[in-house]
């Protein structure tokens, strides 16, 4: 297995979709989750910026 | 925190598609009530998508595939990923539009724009309210938040083919 795929194995697969289809709302408990975990990968400054162009 | 609409935005919405800027996700995670307005805009039949540049703006800075991952799903739980780019042969004339007014807008705001140029009666949302040009956007719903210490103002676009025409043929008139 090339590093490639190892990487492509691990990381969630982004779907591209020219063809707009209505999708599911998730519940909002489950949005909220989600969310949370993803704002703990931010610094609060992230945010407070006007516009937030993240520095790497 | 607050969080201040018009009554009309939830109902005006419905059926629309929604492109996400950047700003958008990273507020979301940020302001629980951003988000459950989110949750009621879809709840009541609006669509929601971004494009290929959001996403690798919302992946900046990521160190580790877990970081990476979580972002990732936050973007996928919300929204759909519009592939725009594959369609830029369409804009050749807004590409001419937008260079003249506004000339220095970073290519993810130009590619949210195509968005509306090609869906014409889809709307953006940002927070990012300089280099949208309302010379041919309206400025259609705005969102306060009041986090406590300051006001944040979250904008929704629509595009305006009259406003676009004028524009354009000022340009025709200026090569003439």
């Amino acid at each position: 297995m090339t590093t490639a795929d190892k990487l492509k194995k691990k990381i969630l697969k982004i779907e591209y979709s020219d063809k707009i289809q209505k999708t599911k709302n998730l519940p909002l408990k489950k949005l909220l989750e989600v969310a949370q975990k993803a704002k703990k990968t931010f610094k609060d400054e992230d945010y407070l910026q006007p516009r937030p162009c993240l520095q790497s | 925190m607050k969080i201040i609409y018009s009554p009309d935005l939830v109902s005006s919405l419905k059926g629309k598609y929604l492109f996400f800027d950047t700003n958008v996700f990273i507020g979301s995670l940020f302001v629980p009530e951003l988000l459950k307005l989110i949750y009621t805009l879809k709840e009541n039949g609006c669509e929601f998508l971004t494009i290929p540049s959001v996403l690798f703006e919302f992946t900046r800075g990521t160190k580790t595939i877990l970081e990476y991952n979580q972002r990732i799903e936050a973007v996928k739980s919300l929204s759909v990923v519009f592939p725009i780019e594959k369609y830029q042969g369409e804009f050749d004339d807004l590409t001419v539009v937008l260079q003249h007014l506004k000339g220095e807008m970073d290519y993810t705001e130009f590619l949210l724009c195509t968005c509306l140029y090609k869906f014409q009666t889809a709307k953006i949302i940002t927070e990012n309210h300089h280099h949208f040009p309302l010379d041919i956007l309206n400025r259609e719903f705005l969102i306060t938040v009041d986090n406590g210490k300051d006001l944040r103002n979250y904008a929704v676009y629509g595009f305006s083919l009259e406003k676009y025409n004028k524009a354009g043929e000022k340009i025709l008139n200026a090569s003439r």
